[in-house]
């Protein structure tokens, strides 16, 4: 082979190794980074080209029929309404026995560790408040004026300190009156009216929270939850992780009040879990992801496993605006999460319908509505919130594998191949039991190296 | 690291590729070298999707992903190689009558 090689040809042949060399990698690992080429520096939430933004979500809206929602409606607040006390006591019952059972038992995911984890998960947070903290040195202490730049400035400036603080993704909206104003709450679930009124100054008694008129921008932001450890669902130990996530929004909550009031504007938070206005809908406007059919926000990067967040202030922002990457279009063919559920509360319609099925769902809005009081009814039956939907989701997957990014823009792009693509999913990685058995073994969780708060939170930036 | 270690060996085989159709007299035309170009970038796949998809801890996808981008690659270096041969093949002048 090497008997003829001329110094011409020993030129060529190093460069061809070259070649190889430089382009092996750049064929398989770059190809990730070509989702950065046209990204534009927007506020908000930065994204791969396949998703795009949209001037309305993916989820038909009727705005004229959409009234502001009483959140005591809802089956968390309100599920003795649907169910009756008497059966509430009864779940309540069938709920501590089982869990004391299964708690001697050592039942994998419900033994004394998971348990413990569990307590651990809830405890350590800040004041949960409407107002904010109250001893917060504004630029007026501080001797100099408020802040002020372009809405577009505010934007950045906020997303920067909210990824910062621990948010995942960030959008913006500006209420309007007669549409995104809608998803505050009439009543919040401790029963204080929310009224939205011409004033100078926030407010809050025993009775309501007013919010001034002026303040017209809602952040919205998500949290990320833990694939790995909800993929231990339905148990505590895949549960906790949903606790450890409203955890760590109080804090983040708590400090996102103090910088927007350190900056010298209002920031109207929850005053208890979910409180405010309809998370998921503020998220789907805002373009942080789209409706689905688990009635949750499913998100470009991290699928359902987030938790999701806002807050009101005066500050101008720039809004961000919804997306389409084919989420809800996919829902439509897969039906994984509705074919899993332990307790059949999830729609099976392959279209979404503008048909509420109980008090608990806000009319208004085309979608997948489920049965709230079933999937509660189950809660309490295996003493724990059940997150399976969330689990079995094709979005929620890790991001190594290139052909999750193939997926996804084919998802966003062609829409014909959903149903080979779930069919493919399928055969690749099983399919998921329906009897309410854990995806992964919980025993097993405790022996992974998972990184902080077993999440990744280089996914979807690109500064790392 | 894996990286430059799978790049090295593209590049050596890149150039051993040449060299031996050199060696052989072998001329290989534009979309012989396409195939075998395609059934190299399928391995790759095939390589980062099955380690990636064990990274995620979940190995019952892994030979998915090793069939799914394999086979193609295999296809690909067969029709690639089958061409070649081929046209190494005497070709008889004499019509059969």
């Amino acid at each position: 082979m090497l008997d003829h090689l001329t110094r011409r040809e020993f030129l060529k042949d190093l460069g061809l190794f070259g070649v190889g060399v430089t382009l092996a990698p750049a064929a398989v690992t770059e190809l990730s980074e070509m989702q950065d080429w046209d990204r534009e520096t927007t506020p908000g939430a930065a994204r791969p080209a396949w998703v795009k933004e949209v001037d309305k979500p993916t989820m038909e809206i009727n705005w004229e029929q959409m009234q502001r929602y009483d959140e005591r409606n809802s089956s968390r607040t309100g599920f003795a309404k649907y169910v009756g006390q008497d059966r509430v006591t009864e779940l309540t019952k069938i709920q501590n026995d089982t869990l004391a059972k299964w708690l001697k038992e050592g039942k994998p995911g419900y033994s004394l560790r998971d348990v413990a984890l569990q307590a651990a998960s809830g405890s350590g947070s800040g004041a949960q408040s409407f107002l904010g903290p109250t001893d917060t040195a504004t630029p007026e202490k501080r001797g100099v004026p408020k802040w002020t730049g372009t809405p577009e400035d505010a934007s950045r400036i906020v997303t920067a300190a909210m990824r910062h603080l621990g948010a995942a993704t960030v959008g913006f909206i500006q209420l309007d009156t007669n549409t995104t104003e809608k998803l505050i709450y009439s009543f919040d679930p401790d029963g204080k009216e929310m009224q939205i009124a011409d004033v100078d100054q926030p407010a809050e008694d025993d009775k309501k929270r007013v919010i001034p008129k002026k303040a017209r921008w809602v952040i919205t932001y998500t949290v990320q939850m833990s694939e790995e450890t909800l993929k231990r669902a339905p148990t505590i130990l895949g549960a906790q992780t949903t606790n450890l996530t409203y955890t760590r929004n109080r804090n983040i909550q708590l400090r996102l009040q103090t910088f927007l009031k350190s900056l010298g504007y209002m920031a109207l938070g929850e005053a208890t879990t979910n409180a405010l206005g309809i998370a998921p809908a503020f998220a789907v406007m805002a373009g942080l992801g789209e409706e689905s059919r688990l009635n949750r926000l499913v998100t470009p990067e991290h699928g359902p496993m987030v938790r999701t967040f806002k807050l009101i202030t005066d500050l101008p922002l720039a809004p961000t605006k919804p997306i389409n990457a084919g989420i809800m279009e996919f829902c439509k063919y897969c039906k994984t999460c509705a074919e899993v559920c332990p307790s059949k509360a999830l729609s099976m319609d392959t279209e979404p319908t503008w048909q509420v099925r109980g008090g608990w769902n806000n009319p208004g809005h085309k979608a997948f509505f489920e049965d709230s009081t079933k999937c509660r009814t189950y809660w309490y039956q295996i003493g724990t919130n059940c997150g399976t939907c969330f689990a079995v989701c094709p979005f929620a997957g890790k991001d190594k594998a290139l052909v999750h990014q193939f997926t996804k823009a084919l998802v966003a792009g062609v829409p014909v191949f959903d149903g080979a693509l779930k069919s493919m999913r399928d055969m690749a990685y099983g399919v998921p039991h329906a009897d309410g058995t854990a995806i992964k073994d919980p025993d097993t969780w405790w022996k992974l190296d998972l990184p902080e708060y077993g999440i990744d939170t280089t996914r979807g930036h690109t500064n790392v | 690291m894996d990286w430059l270690i799978i790049g090295l060996v593209i590049g050596l085989g890149v150039w051993a590729l040449t060299a031996w159709t050199r060696s052989h007299k072998l001329h290989l035309v534009w979309y012989e070298w396409v195939l075998i170009a395609v059934a190299v970038v399928f391995v790759l796949l095939a390589y980062q999707n099955y380690t990636a998809t064990l990274a995620e801890l979940e190995p019952q996808a892994a030979p998915f992903m090793l069939i799914a981008f394999g086979a193609p690659a295999l296809v690909c270096a067969v029709a690639a190689g089958y061409l070649v041969w081929r046209k190494q093949q005497p070709v008889s002048l004499v019509p059969k009558s």
